[in-house]
């Protein structure tokens, strides 16, 4: 397989292990993968599937035990902290399961804390105006729903215009109806921005809103599937 | 119940810095309490065996020469178990090896078994030869004097050289003043025992006798026995009877005592108290963090009492630790403490013992606030259903009224916020950590207070209100003239009189026995000042009377005082008292020179008198006065501010600098738990920064500047507490020897901003370290 001109992440041979007090975890156990750039990809498992691995090493908060991470012309596995600080701050955006906003901060705040950062963000109002939160802009996160909190965390994370979004379990603690908001925000991103993105989940049915999706099973790649076509998620239901 | 007996082995591994960090602060906490309190047990112990082995007298009364024989009869009065009559009186030490010429106190030997027996230290009693001296262990300490040694003095304007045979202490002797001497100093001072009949013979009272020592029976009234003394010596020229209440040394013990007490109980409780505080802020914020662990216990079906008491028993666990440590810390502290005290007091032995009540209170009070602390954050855990409890915490919630003014909005960057919000969001929780490290800086700038005070006391006391060079005093009042005979010295710029008589003061049931000082209202070597620093004039009637000695007396200005002189002819007046002077040390009255005579009846006898000499003449004036037959004592007023270091130098400064250790250990700790409660609590945001993409330094900024701002803002407060420490401790300690002006060199301030910045910057550090060892996924995964 030969990564074309559109290649943004290619993976080779990743291994991770953990050692656990005396026993070796295996966590990822040899994954190869290009990532396109533009592609919205769902990466589905069963937890303890090493998903989260894959996406940490792939967003730089954790290294390979061995194989080649490239972004670009860029080896994660052999880049600095300062570096990996670099890279995280320029090119890639995060959205947690548990959203992860600050909370002394408004919601307006906690975005401008990245786009003061990023070299060429958009405004932060627009940001959460993208993900239908313009009128909540003064609002701290106590003071919004968990729907509205992940959507402050994704108009955070696409703020800086990230080549790559990395979504793990963004919609884990939220129930299908808010989870689908806080989806289409997302594909929106994905589409209107041409944002890499990788979105972790367990629930089959949103992997139908992905471009290709991959199948991880006991840190090993079980399948890569493409939809024929993409899902708009305000059809997907759980 | 095992896994739990499990998971508390490993939360104390795991937690082990911060968990040894709270035991610290409660050893400091006991420790003091065990150390102090021990002291003081140990060091009354020491003095009673000291009195009760060596049998110090109950009554003393002198007289200027009674015959053997008024001993024999004033023995019958009833009450008297023994007694003993002796010689005392005043030598010059003109020996070579003393810097100037020193005084001695000459007193008959008692014997064995006598009434205030002497304790030897090495050597033997003096023998029936008027060269066989035994003197103090102070003194013979200073000047390395040995048995076998030599030492010359004059006595009645007789030259001796004396053979030093011994060297021990009395019960009587513990303090001893020079003459014209406010404090003790042993360099120039020393008690030297004689044998009785070869005393008596160099004093010309061969057959008599000038002292008396009693031992009372026991249940016998003293105040009988003064009395019945009191009228049989009248005619001996009896100066009055005292019991040991009025006994010089007993007096200064007694003071130091008490001074030693009131600074050993508030100080560690202050301590304690501080230590207590520390350690229910730090538990419940450290067990607060386990709700999810909590809620998950609740989950498996474990009660509330089941859960309450496994983590009471995690905290007493650390208190164990803490309280073992403690105990040990403070038996090795106290008897470190004993040991120097014992050796300036020069008390014979001296066994450790355990204060048990303050062990216990501290004790009590350490695991209360254990218990305390641990409970709060549990009960706020155990509070919340089990599923909520696991779920990571709601964002807290910030009010729309701390979203800042849109001026200062712009003004103020983003992590300025986030600080500005969380310290603002918990207020009450803002104030308790400000508090905790004002408290550390209070302690440490408050355990500086002794030395500045002191200082300052000296200072007042030694340059602003006496100005002479040197003060000459007489063994008996001398006519005016001897000013003029003075002045004429070789080297004297100027000479002022003055007239000091030894004097009862009486009001209501209320007396006193002082010493009455006058002087003219022109002189200037001699002046009095207030504590604001003004001159304060001798009243044109009646006496000037220090507010210490006026509060002890129950009297005010225009109240009248009987005045009882304790000399010669027990003159007897009545005078108004005119003014109070707020002073610092002694307990004084005084009055002007004239007034003196004529109440009385003098024509214009002095006692002494102060000299101004050139520098470079006043070691040959001095020398040479003290030889002057008339001459009691000359001392210089620099070796007052020397003696007056010495004194309370020693004796308070010791513990000074203990409590200023135990002081700043607190203080360190203090901050190090607050700024890992801090780091403890923003963990999360923290790694989110990183994550963001945040540098290490951008998001440590955030930390340490909200640890900075806290810092910075107990800062005032705690040099202000450490005034008000200060200032509580000083009226706690208003005694008769001496009350402390509350002062706080810049010095002090300084010491304490330098150790709560000191322990900031480490913790700081500390903080600063862990940041960079952040494992930032595991700080995201962990649900807070």
């Amino acid at each position: 397989m030969s990564g074309s001109a559109g290649t943004v992440f290619r993976l080779r041979g990743v291994t991770r292990t953990y050692r656990v007090g005396t026993t070796e975890v295996h966590a990822l156990r040899g994954v190869d993968l290009d990532l396109e750039r533009g592609e919205l990809l769902v990466l589905l498992g069963a937890s303890g599937s090493g998903k989260s691995t894959l996406v940490n090493i792939m967003g730089g908060l954790d290294r390979p035990s061995s194989g080649s991470v490239r972004y670009h012309d860029l080896e994660l596995s052999e880049a600095n902290d300062a570096e990996l600080t670099r890279f995280r701050r320029d090119s890639v955006g995060f959205v947690f399961q548990f959203y992860n906003l600050v909370p002394g901060l408004t919601a307006l705040e906690n975005v401008q804390l990245v786009t003061e950062l990023a070299p060429e963000p958009m405004p932060a109002r627009e940001a959460l105006e993208r993900v239908g939160l313009g009128d909540r802009v003064d609002h701290f996160p106590a003071q919004l729903s968990g729907g509205e909190q992940q959507r402050v965390a994704i108009a955070r994370a696409i703020a800086k215009r990230p080549e790559v979004l990395l979504c793990d379990e963004p919609t884990g603690a939220l129930d299908s109806a808010t989870g689908i908001v806080v989806l289409e925000a997302l594909a929106e991103a994905n589409r209107d921005l041409g944002t890499t993105t990788v979105v972790i989940t367990h629930n089959a049915v949103i992997a139908r809103m992905a471009d290709r999706v991959v199948r991880l099973s006991n840190g090993e790649i079980a399948g890569i599937e493409a939809n024929d076509r993409r899902v708009e998620p305000k059809y997907l239901s759980w | 119940m095992r896994t739990l007996g499990h998971k508390l082995l490993h939360d104390l591994a795991s937690h082990r810095a911060q968990y040894l960090a709270i035991a610290l602060v409660i050893a400091i906490g006991i420790a003091g309490q065990v150390a102090t309190g021990g002291l003081l047990v140990s060091l009354m112990q020491a003095r009673d065996d000291f009195y009760l082995h060596n049998r110090f007298a109950d009554v003393f009364a002198s007289v200027k020469r009674a015959p053997d024989s008024a001993a024999r009869r004033v023995a019958d009065i009833s009450g008297i178990h023994s007694l003993q009559a002796r010689v005392r009186t005043r030598g010059i030490i003109p020996d070579g090896r003393l810097a100037e010429p020193g005084s001695a106190l000459l007193v008959s030997w008692p014997g064995p078994d006598g009434l205030n027996a002497v304790t030897l230290a090495s050597g033997r009693a003096p023998r029936d030869r008027g060269d066989e001296v035994v003197v103090a262990t102070a003194f013979a300490a200073a000047w390395g004097l040995h048995p076998g040694d030599q030492l010359d003095l004059v006595v009645h304007g007789r030259a001796v050289t004396a053979t030093i045979v011994g060297v021990g202490d009395s019960p009587e002797f513990v303090y001893s003043i020079a003459p014209g001497r406010m404090l003790p100093d042993y360099r120039q001072h020393t008690v030297a025992w004689m044998d009785h009949e070869e005393l008596a013979a160099i004093a010309g009272l061969r057959g008599a006798f000038n002292d008396l020592t009693v031992e009372l029976a026991p249940g016998t009234s003293e105040r009988e026995v003064i009395d019945a003394l009191d009228r049989e010596l009248a005619r001996y020229g009896a100066v009055g009877a005292y019991g040991r209440d009025e006994q010089l040394s007993d007096r200064f013990i007694e003071n130091e005592f008490e001074e030693l007490e009131v600074h050993a109980t508030i100080v560690p409780f202050v301590f304690l108290g501080s230590a207590a505080f520390l350690l229910h802020l730090v538990l419940t914020r450290r067990v607060r963090r386990e709700r999810e662990i909590i809620g998950m216990l609740k989950a498996f079906g474990y009660g509330n009492v089941q859960i309450g008491s496994h983590y009471l028993t995690l905290g007493l666990a650390v208190f164990a630790v803490g309280a073992a440590g403690g105990v040990a810390l403070g038996v090795w502290l106290g008897r470190l403490l004993a040991g120097l005290y014992v050796d300036f007091f020069r008390f014979p032995t001296f066994d450790f013992a355990l204060d048990y009540g303050r062990t216990a209170i501290g004790l009590l009070v350490a695991g209360a606030a254990v218990a305390s602390g641990t409970l709060a954050g549990v009960r706020s855990a155990i509070s919340l259903p089990p599923a909520e409890a696991m779920r990571p915490p709601a964002p807290p919630s910030y009010r729309h009224k701390l979203r800042l003014p849109e001026v200062l909005r712009r003004g103020v960057g983003l992590p300025e916020r986030m600080i500005l919000r969380h310290l603002a969001r918990g207020p009450v929780r803002t104030a308790l950590t400000v508090t905790g490290l004002a408290i550390a800086c209070g302690l440490v700038a408050f355990s500086g207070f002794q030395s500045d005070a002191i200082d300052y006391m000296t200072r007042f006391q030694f340059e602003l209100q006496d100005r002479s060079d040197l003060a000459v005093t007489f063994n008996d009042p001398v006519p005016g003239r001897a000013t003029q005979e003075l002045a004429r010295y070789d080297g004297v710029l100027a000479v002022e009189p003055f007239r000091a008589v030894a004097v009862r003061l009486r009001h209501a049931h209320a007396s006193y026995r002082t010493t009455l000082e006058a002087w003219q209202p022109t002189a200037r070597m001699r002046v009095l000042l207030d504590r604001s620093l003004r001159h304060v004039t001798l009243p044109e009637a009646g006496l000037l009377v220090s507010a210490q000695l006026a509060e002890m007396l129950g009297v005010d200005v225009g109240d009248m005082l009987t005045v009882e002189v304790q000399e010669d002819e027990r003159q007897r007046f009545v005078v108004p008292v005119a003014g109070l002077l707020d002073d610092y040390v002694g307990v004084g009255a005084y009055i002007r020179l004239d007034r003196l005579h004529r109440l009385l009846g003098e024509q214009d006898a002095i006692s002494g008198a102060w000299i101004a000499a050139r520098a470079e003449r006043r070691a040959a004036v001095q020398s040479g006065l003290a030889l002057t037959p008339r001459v009691a004592g000359v001392s210089r007023r620099e070796a007052n501010v020397e003696a007056f270091h010495e004194t309370f130098g020693r004796s308070l400064l010791i513990v000074a600098f203990v409590f200023l250790l135990i002081a700043g250990s607190l203080a360190f700790a203090m901050v190090f738990n607050a700024a890992r409660t801090v780091f403890d609590e923003r963990r999360r945001e923290l790694a989110t920064m990183r994550v963001l993409g945040m540098t290490r330094g951008e998001a440590g900024y955030i930390l340490l500047a909200e640890l900075a701002v806290i810092t910075l803002l107990a800062l005032p407060i705690g040099l202000a507490l450490g005034y008000g420490l200060a200032a509580m401790l000083a009226s706690a300690m208003k005694s008769e020897l001496f009350r402390l002006p509350v002062i706080l060199h810049p010095d002090s301030y300084a010491r304490a901003t330098l150790a709560l910045l000191g322990a900031a910057l480490v913790s700081m550090g500390w903080a600063a370290w862990d940041l960079a060892r952040l494992n930032v996924k595991e700080a995201l995964a962990a649900k807070d």
